[in-house]
């Protein structure tokens, strides 16, 4: 366990050890450097570092209660002050306070001259020790007390010149009186507070923590009172055992002078200055960040304009009479598709048929033996129709087969005898299929003896005249 | 620190912490755009190209339908260089047009009839330089012989002369 340590702040000034149920003392010479020789008096009992609790004798505590049963909302604890004002002969701005934990109605307000207290406290910390807690000697020993069982309407707390004599109600403290230690004062202050607050029980319980000069029994002769509890321990051991939960923060005595005028110095006070500068900073920092991503932002914006731009005026070299449209991409891969389907490259354009070619070749492919008269001659995407005469069934029969030599799909001629002799036929058919362009070559001296030439071959087309019989 | 001050060094955080968060997403929307715009001006280049390389190609479609005037035209023009008299240009019929299977094309023909032209004259009408340039195919041809004695070598000529017309389906049609 951790040994706390207690700072008694009367004349002589004592220190004090308590740990695994052992308390020693140390009584502090008087000197003119008061803080270090409480300093070297803890440092006697083993203190080395950490909180010390500053215990104020009762003298220097003044006392009173106050109803808390209208108190407003807001600023609760201000309205509390100003109440335990009126009832303290102390001015707000000099003195500091605490309160008990609320009961009956009210709250037992405690309070201590701020000048002397705060002195004290700057010496022990010049010194190098630290005082994290400042309470009443009396409540730190009535709150050890009361942690057992402790269950009387009164408790006295014998001291050295004086008892304190505590109210109770509801297991803390409702009034709080400083008498003499003599039999008669102590007497007629437990009459006068059962006369003005008196209970309900015919007679009143009290408790004793540590040793009167008057025999305890001689108080429970009093009317109405009787002696309920009697302990011998010395309240000052009562207290040093609650330091240690008071430097716990649990708030060990109900309460914590260390407030106000005498509370402890802000612990970021010597780094103030590098905080600040650390906030400035990041906020430099963060200025700067916003800055250069809002720039780095516009060259992106203007790397954009510049990428745009430069499309732009590829587009307008292309298109010196066009503006440049909105939502130049889609535009530009509409113009692209119309362009590839005007030029065939969709893959969907249609083999064209040309009429005149597939006449070429058919006349081409007329046999050059057989003398024949053309009527009619009809040549289309499907269909090939030729009517004439010739001399016999056979020359019919031999044109549809030079037809058909050619990649012509032919029918059967269809032949009937004239009257006036020869015969007159009918050739229907498809014609030979589209042929890709072959490539240039040399004219091929047997193929000029056979083929004749396209321009010359309708000119020796006979053209049959109707009314002239055929040879 | 009063609360004042702390409410107000609060709303001022805030405020600065708002700043910044705006800064980084305006950079990061700036960013984006200017990765989209280098990503379209690479497109918009090749596209460009190829456009310019696809214009310096012969076209198979025209992407309107010509006025028929402007047909008239073309075919009296090349009429005229096959030497076919005016008189024997007898009649310019265009016809409505109509699709071709399933493709984006479409095909105006136009019915020419002609009388006592002679074959020679016939296929210098059919290659006639404007008629090429302005992609019309000569789809059918029908010869009649003249009835005339003396114009033995002369043909009475029907011809469907057709050009393709780039006309994509309208959604839903």
């Amino acid at each position: 366990m951790t040994p706390s340590f207690l700072v008694v702040c009367d004349t002589p000034c004592r220190v004090g050890r308590f740990a695994e149920g052992q308390i020693q003392w140390r009584d502090v010479p008087a000197s003119d450097d008061e803080g270090d020789a409480v300093k070297a008096a803890l440092s006697e009992l083993g203190y080395r570092k950490g909180g010390v609790c500053l215990a104020l004798p009762s003298r220097r505590i003044l006392s009173a209660r106050i109803d808390c049963r209208e108190l407003p909302r807001n600023r609760r604890r201000q309205a509390m002050l100003s109440l335990l004002e009126e009832e303290l002969p102390l001015d707000i701005e000099s003195m500091t306070a605490d309160f008990l934990p609320p009961v009956a109605g009210g709250s037992l307000g405690v309070a201590v001259e701020s000048a002397g207290i705060k002195g004290m406290i700057g010496k022990l910390e010049a010194a190098g020790v630290e005082v994290p807690a400042v309470c009443p000697s009396a409540l730190l020993a009535l709150w050890e007390a009361c942690q057992g069982d402790l269950s009387c309407d009164y408790v006295l707390i014998a001291g050295d010149s004086g008892v304190d004599v505590f109210r109770m109600k509801q297991g803390l403290p409702a009034a709080w009186y400083t008498v003499a230690n003599g039999l008669p004062e102590v007497a007629e202050c437990v009459a006068a507070d059962l006369l003005a607050d008196p209970i309900e029980a015919p007679r009143a319980t009290a408790c004793i923590l540590g040793k009167v000069p008057w025999a305890p029994q001689a108080l429970g002769a009093a009317p109405g009172l009787t002696i309920a509890q009697h302990r011998d321990e010395p309240p000052l051991a009562m207290a040093a055992r609650a330091a240690g939960h008071a430097l716990d923060q649990r708030q060990a005595g109900w309460v914590n002078l260390r407030r106000q005028d005498l509370a402890m110095a802000n612990p970021w006070a010597p780094v103030k200055g590098y905080v600040r500068s650390a906030l400035a900073l990041g906020v430099l920092a963060m200025v700067v960040l916003a800055a250069a991503m809002v720039t780095l932002g516009q060259k992106y914006q203007a790397a954009a304009d510049e990428a745009y731009q430069q499309e732009a005026a590829a587009y307008r070299k292309l298109n010196p009479l066009r503006p440049v449209p909105a939502g130049l991409n889609r535009r530009l891969r509409s113009d692209l598709m119309r362009l590839t389907a005007l030029s065939g490259g969709t893959g969907q354009a249609p083999t064209r048929f040309n009429a005149l070619d597939a006449m070429e070749r058919i006349v081409a492919a007329l046999p050059p033996d057989v003398r024949l008269r053309v009527l009619e001659m009809r040549v289309g995407p499907g269909d090939v129709l030729i009517e004439g005469q010739t001399r016999a069934h056979a020359d019919a029969e031999a044109v549809t087969r030079a037809l058909l030599a050619a990649g012509a799909a032919m029918e059967p001629p269809r032949t009937e005898n004239l009257a006036t002799g020869g015969v007159s036929f009918t050739l229907a058919g498809k014609p030979p299929a589209v042929q890709p362009p072959e490539p240039e070559q040399e004219p091929d001296a047997t193929t000029q003896a056979t083929q004749p030439e396209t321009d010359e071959a309708p000119d020796e087309m006979e053209k049959a005249d109707p009314e002239e019989p055929t040879p | 620190m009063t609360r004042r001050r702390l409410i107000l060094l609060t709303i001022l955080g805030a405020l600065l912490a708002l700043t910044v968060a705006w800064s980084y997403q305006y950079m990061v929307t700036q960013k984006e755009a200017a990765l989209a715009a280098r990503n379209d001006l690479a497109e918009g280049l090749g596209i460009l190209g190829r456009i310019e390389q696809i214009s310096r190609q012969p076209t198979l479609a025209t992407d309107r339908e010509k006025l028929t005037t402007e047909t008239t035209t073309l075919i009296e023009t090349a009429a005229q260089a096959a030497q076919i008299l005016p008189a024997s240009l007898k009649r310019i019929s265009p016809e409505a047009p109509r699709r071709v299977g399933d493709t984006v094309y479409k095909e105006k023909p136009t019915r020419v009839m002609l009388q006592s032209v002679s074959l020679r004259q016939l296929a210098g009408l059919a290659a006639a330089a404007p008629l090429e340039q302005a992609g019309l195919n000569v789809e059918s041809i029908r010869l009649t012989a003249g009835r005339e004695a003396d114009a033995a070598d002369l043909w009475d000529a029907e011809l469907v002369l057709t050009y393709l017309v780039y006309d994509p389906p309208q959604a839903g049609k």
